[in-house]
């Protein structure tokens, strides 16, 4: 249902019956100080709140407020009163009486105290409020008009519980645990399937394992384990520490290291660039603020609102600080890169030697 | 000739190969997102769906959730996921 017209007789600051006709479309109202724009919502407030009017709470408590709805200019003879007019032509009468009592008639179908106050009116200060509010407050103050908070408390609790999942869950350390059998896998099979894996499983148990009967692919690694260890248990001293040094040898440690200093050196160039644009701008901010001095305020670079210059001040220092600190990580995280190339190396030579040695024997 | 709201909105999504689902009610909109949940992802129990689609038509979309109860909720969806103990058979 929507407000046809609304009418003030001694209310707030209309006098004589002055009327407002929205014509049941939604209505901007501006004018001057003291033109009388409020005293319309006030009415349409008073009806929505049941007598209550949020702004008057600073001055009046509880019944007390009642006594500044009538103008005080108002004539003993006189009454206080409201009308609202709806689409469908039916009208709200209230009066407001000289001893704080009301008495209402009139539009009992619109039960217009059962509309959403937001949904209805928006205050001056509230639409200045609005537009200083960041992305996220003005979405937030968006969303209960078009009946949608429902949805934003949903997705909050939703966003908290997938939190709440990943920690309870040890996601992280269950991903990374993923991710080194992902790794193992391609290590030892390569890019092969999911079927070719089976299968290959399934060959090496028919070849270790001929007696066993079983079909499960699980069941298939551990008799396959089992016979293995067993295998290997029966072997002498030296053959063992042959194995070892064979597998260990056979180990692409230098690849990996060249891949560790690679991805290290592609770090370095795509990282730096941005380190050095971050330090000359918080540079040049470090010098505009001591020109501004320290009781202005500056407009937060994130939000855009207005903050201390002393906040700010204080939070490029953090960000010098934690650039430093990662350059500093990145000049010990080179130096131990190098260090354990050099000690890589140098196990190579031994293992290689070890090998020749056990072979010789 | 302007075209409706409506048909922008067809249009719209007709070029990026969207469904356009009309929210007849909240019971019918649930019932229908979450059939294409469950069929997406095949690994996820139907038990863990069906918690999911009774506390967002009510707890969830009702208030701010207490950090105790999104870790009980957690908790209770992990369960759903990944058993602990075995499951009661049902004797018939």
């Amino acid at each position: 249902m929507r407000i046809k017209s609304i009418r003030l007789t001694w209310f707030r600051g209309a006098a004589d019956p002055v009327s407002l006709e929205p014509d049941s479309k939604s209505m901007v109202v501006y004018g001057l100080n003291g033109s009388g724009k409020s005293s319309f919502v006030d009415a349409v407030e008073f009806i929505l709140r049941n007598g209550k009017i949020g702004h008057l709470s600073h001055e009046y408590s509880g019944n007390h407020q009642i006594k500044a709805i009538p103008n005080t200019h108002k004539p003993q003879d006189r009454k206080t009163e409201l009308s609202i007019k709806f689409q469908d032509e039916s009208e709200l009468k209230t009066e407001i009486k000289q001893n704080g009592t009301t008495t209402s008639s009139g539009a009992e179908a619109v039960a217009m105290g059962t509309w959403e106050y937001r949904q209805t009116v928006l205050r001056q200060d509230e639409v200045a409020e609005f537009i200083g509010d960041t992305k996220l407050e003005k979405y937030s103050a968006l969303l209960p008009l078009f009946g949608l908070d429902q949805m934003e408390v949903a997705a909050e609790n939703l966003h908290k519980l997938t939190g709440s999942v990943e920690r309870e869950g040890n996601l992280a350390v269950m991903k990374s645990k993923i991710a080194q059998v992902n790794t193992k896998r391609k290590e030892v099979f390569g890019i092969d399937g999911d079927d070719q894996i089976l299968q290959t499983i399934k060959g090496l148990h028919k070849k270790y394992c001929p007696e066993s009967v079983t079909t499960d692919a699980s069941t298939r690694c551990k008799e396959l384990e089992a016979q293995l260890d067993l295998r290997i248990a029966q072997f002498s001293e030296d053959f063992k520490r042959h194995v070892v040094l064979q597998d260990t040898a056979k180990l692409d440690l230098q690849g990996q290291i060249d891949a560790v200093r690679a991805t290290s050196v592609d770090l370095a160039r795509a990282a730096e660039p941005l380190v050095t644009e971050t330090l000359e701008v918080l540079k040049s901010a470090s010098a505009f603020l001591t020109k501004v001095g320290e009781k202005q305020d500056v407009n937060c670079p994130a939000c855009g609102r207005p903050i201390p210059v002393t906040a700010f001040n204080d939070h490029v220092k953090i960000e010098l600080e934690g650039l430093k600190k990662i350059n500093d990580i990145s000049a010990v995280r080179k130096a131990a890169v190098g260090s354990l190339t050099d000690t890589i190396r140098s196990i190579k030579t031994n293992l290689r030697e070890s090998r020749r040695e056990v072979v010789e024997r | 000739m302007v075209a409706s709201k409506r048909e922008i909105v067809k249009l719209a999504a007709s070029k990026a190969d969207i469904k356009v689902l009309k929210m007849s009610n909240d019971e019918h909109w649930f019932s229908t997102v979450f059939a294409g949940f469950r069929e997406v992802y095949p690994l996820v129990p139907a038990e863990a769906f069906d918690r999911i689609e009774d506390l967002l038509k009510g707890d969830l979309s009702e208030r701010t959730l207490t950090p105790a109860r999104l870790k009980t909720i957690a908790m209770e969806l992990i369960e759903d996921i990944a058993p602990t103990s075995p499951k009661p058979e049902v004797k018939q």
